[in-house]
């Protein structure tokens, strides 16, 4: 009897026991579902685990294939512009304006390079008193991406899915039509010479242009030399020319090899043939140079942290209410 | 003659002296060009504000021409706060209250025009007003945010001149502390205007 009891007693006490847990876990429930109210130093900036990672989204509210492309898009650009997009979607900024927010979480990350500033913050709030998308343009953004055109982008392309409530499709459609705007805007010929939204030109570039220009000009020169007509030494017209060369015999590690170069008259067909030796093949040192393994630098692992470049923001953009 | 040791110790502490005048003199005259750089891209901001106001008003004229008064105010704000400016090597509080004034005559007037517009839906359809008011609104974040830049960097010149022993020199040389702007109400927020 007392152990039927005890046992009734042992298993009462057992449910009632997960009777409390269920009801611990209906309590912290709402707390954990319910979004954080971020600040500008709380919102995780994923970059700087993963410099390819362009997209925060703590809070789940983007899907991830529409992440992923985001990704795939805002990577395409700072590759080929240099410009550094971040896209932040949170659900509550608490009490702050989402505008102020957006300034201050752009210079608090720096988006864009230094002196540069071609960052741009694209920020998705959806908590309905403060339900906005709003675009922040570093200074070197503002000159290809002023706010009318940001309020343009917007209205068009994002607020009639944001309305509906899909966000990622929004979001993904937006970025698609910023990168496109801006791969379609002159924004590296506004850099190079000097428009207003240049702050100061990149001297290394000059130098590098001029290099690339003088080497041109070597091997044009070089090939002008050896491809031009000369003279013909049988009928004296200028179309005596060089054919081609072709190696007699190879070059080993122990002889010299032998290469003729033909030249031949176009007008009267004399023919002449001139002998190189070619070097000996030295070990180690003969094989073809590749120049490899900095290529990739900048990709390396894919995965490697980093940070934004330092750019800031003068509170240029828009913002649109939905 | 410089075999007297106190010679030489006075020649040491000239050459200390000078070298730490030297310092703190360029110091300051680097940041007080610091302060102006601030000033200026404030005033540029304003100014943007100021021209984008007649492409505005231009607007609205044709949608809402009973609001004549208060489109006269804006314009007559504006012309007011054009003519108010600040060399930015003379930014005592008086002038810096004197600007303030008058671009907030025109901030007010130009809130006044925007309540009133609630009334034209049609108005607020317009693509082009719609993004005028986009850049107008840019415009006042862009307000905002190059004031506190002001500040802070007013700030900390003014903490670096007022600093002992700093301030000796400051007053020998007539290096005067920078007016800050005064936060008034709503100054510090990008006035929200909605439709």
């Amino acid at each position: 009897m007392s152990d039927t009891y005890g046992h009734i007693q042992s298993r009462h006490g057992a449910a009632r026991r997960l009777v409390g847990l269920c009801l611990l876990w209906l309590c912290l429930l709402p707390s954990a579902l319910a979004a954080r109210d971020y600040t500008v130093e709380s919102v995780p900036n994923t970059r700087l685990a993963n410099r390819l990672d362009h997209v925060s989204d703590p809070d789940g509210i983007l899907a991830p294939e529409a992440k992923a492309r985001v990704n795939q898009l805002l990577n395409v650009l700072e590759d080929s512009l240099g410009i550094e997009v971040a896209v932040v979607a949170v659900e509550s900024i608490g009490e702050a304006d989402p505008r102020v927010f957006a300034t201050e979480l752009f210079n608090h990350w720096g988006l864009g390079q230094k002196g540069a500033d071609n960052g741009l913050l694209i920020q998705l709030v959806t908590e309905p008193s403060r339900r906005s998308v709003v675009f922040e343009t570093g200074y070197g953004i503002e000159g290809v991406l002023p706010d009318a055109i940001c309020y343009r982008l917007q209205q068009r392309y994002m607020i009639p899915d944001m309305r509906e409530g899909d966000y990622s499709a929004g979001m993904l459609k937006g970025v698609t039509a910023v990168t496109r705007y801006l791969l379609a805007s002159d924004y590296e010929r506004a850099r190079m010479t000097g428009v207003p939204g240049d702050r100061g030109g990149d001297p290394s570039m000059w130098l590098f242009a001029a290099f690339a220009i003088g080497s041109l000009g070597l091997v044009a020169g070089v090939a002008y030399l050896k491809y031009r007509p000369r003279r013909c030494p049988r009928c004296g017209k200028k179309t005596f020319k060089y054919m081609g060369r072709s190696v007699v015999r190879e070059a080993t590690r122990f002889s010299e090899g032998l290469a003729e170069e033909v030249y031949r008259c176009r007008n009267c067909g004399y023919t002449d043939k001139r002998y190189h030796t070619i070097d000996r093949i030295h070990p180690g040192g003969g094989g073809p140079i590749i120049m490899g393994g900095g290529g990739f630098g900048g990709f390396s692992g894919g995965g490697g942290g980093g940070s934004w470049g330092g750019g800031s923001s003068g509170g240029g953009g828009s913002m649109s209410r939905f | 003659m410089f075999k007297n040791k106190t010679v030489w110790i006075i020649i040491a502490v000239v050459a200390v002296l000078f070298f730490w005048m030297q310092g703190v003199y360029n110091n300051m005259v680097t940041r007080g060009e610091e302060v102006s750089a601030a000033w200026s891209q404030v005033e540029n901001q304003y100014q943007r504000r100021m021209d984008l106001i007649p492409n505005l008003v231009n607007t609205v004229k044709g949608y809402a021409s009973h609001e004549r008064e208060t489109l006269e105010g804006v314009v007559q704000a504006r012309a007011e706060a054009t003519q108010t400016r600040i060399d930015p090597s003379n930014l005592t509080a008086e002038s810096l209250q004197a600007f303030q004034s008058a671009q907030g005559e025109l901030s007010s007037a130009l809130s006044r025009l925007m309540v009133v517009l609630e009334r034209y839906p049609d108005l607020k359809a317009n693509q082009n007003f719609q993004e005028l008011q986009a850049q107008l609104e840019g415009t006042e974040n862009r307000i905002a945010t190059e004031r506190k830049r002001f500040n802070e960097v007013a700030r900390s010149y003014n903490v670096y001149i007022r600093k002992f022993p700093n301030n000796i020199l400051s007053d020998v040389f007539g290096f005067e502390a920078k007016a800050y702007f005064a936060a008034e109400a709503g100054a510090e927020k990008a006035p929200t205007v909605e439709f």
